[in-house]
């Protein structure tokens, strides 16, 4: 129980905000989180698995999945829910990543998440979401064009300060 | 290899915003999923103790048994081998089960084998003999 809670504690963070952006939903992402972790705990921990930060991302995507009602591409993200705490408190920032995040296809969305926040690698992924490295790396590749052009204005200036 | 360097770039400057620490797992919950350990401990400790009782009872009723029979043929053998005085009345009554039955046992002593022929009394080693008329 004590490894299942350092991996929360580590991890939890990340795991949110991927059942955040898959379900779009905050509270139905965090009963899923939780739902995951108390699981686990009741079963004795994550001794099987080989990977157990890639298991957990995959138990929370299909804790989501099996939980909610979406089998639809597009989800709608409460407009008050925050996922993020930005740099600068720039919270403008944080609901045009939000928005941009929404806007994108389920698929690179997850991607985009499990690798920017997550830290898996593209072969971790590919495991999980049942695709190709290569496909995987496509697909972060065109999420990142994607939300650099939603973001475009706010990411240069910041980009730009930063180096 | 330029987008490569922007990528990275917006990488960096996507990854400073920290995604929101969840809400902490709920202890209430928490508990009652570890329960079987909790109740396992709970039922081993309930046989132990439940053991040690029977046990403890046991030995009880078998040391008080053992008390009571010494305490009887002390009784036994005081009254059928010494005469009595206070001291040994005194005595009998501290070791006999009950008044009663040391009065008992007082009046109506029952036979001896131990006591030597000689001393028996006449009336009882009549009573045994068998008369032929």
């Amino acid at each position: 129980m004590d490894e299942l809670e350092a991996l929360y504690r580590q991890h939890g963070a990340a795991l949110l905000l991927f059942a955040s952006t898959v379900s779009g939903d905050r509270t139905g992402a965090q009963d899923a989180l939780h739902q995951v972790f108390l699981k686990l705990i009741e079963n004795g921990g994550l001794s099987r698995a080989v990977d157990k930060k890639a298991y957990l991302f995959a138990c929370v995507r299909n804790a989501v999945l099996n939980g909610s009602h979406l089998q639809r591409r597009k989800i709608t993200i409460e407009p008050d829910s925050i996922w993020f705490d930005p740099p600068d408190k720039d919270y403008a920032a944080e609901r045009n990543l939000r928005r941009a995040l929404n806007a994108l296809p389920r698929d690179q969305r997850e991607v985009v998440v499990l690798h920017a926040w997550g830290e898996l690698t593209f072969s971790q992924i590919g495991d999980l979401l049942t695709a190709s490295s290569n496909t995987v790396a496509s697909r972060y590749r065109y999420a990142l064009d994607k939300l650099r052009e939603s973001m475009y204005p706010k990411e240069n200036s910041c980009a730009g300060s930063s180096t | 290899m330029l987008d490569h360097r922007h990528d990275e770039r917006f990488e960096t400057y996507l990854r400073k915003f920290r995604p929101q620490v969840p809400d902490p797992l709920p202890a209430r919950e928490m508990k009652r999923a570890s329960r079987p350990h909790f109740g396992l401990t709970i039922w081993a400790a309930g046989c132990a103790l439940t053991v040690a009782i029977l046990l403890a009872a046991t030995l009880r009723i078998v040391s008080q048994r053992r008390a009571e029979e010494s305490h009887h043929a002390a009784a036994v053998k005081l009254t059928v081998s010494t005469p009595l005085t206070m001291r040994r009345a005194n005595d009998l009554l501290a070791a006999a089960p009950s008044y009663k039955d040391l009065m008992n046992q007082l009046t109506f002593p029952s036979n001896s084998p131990l006591l030597p022929k000689d001393k028996q009394s006449a009336l009882a080693v009549l009573s045994k003999e068998k008369i032929k008329l």
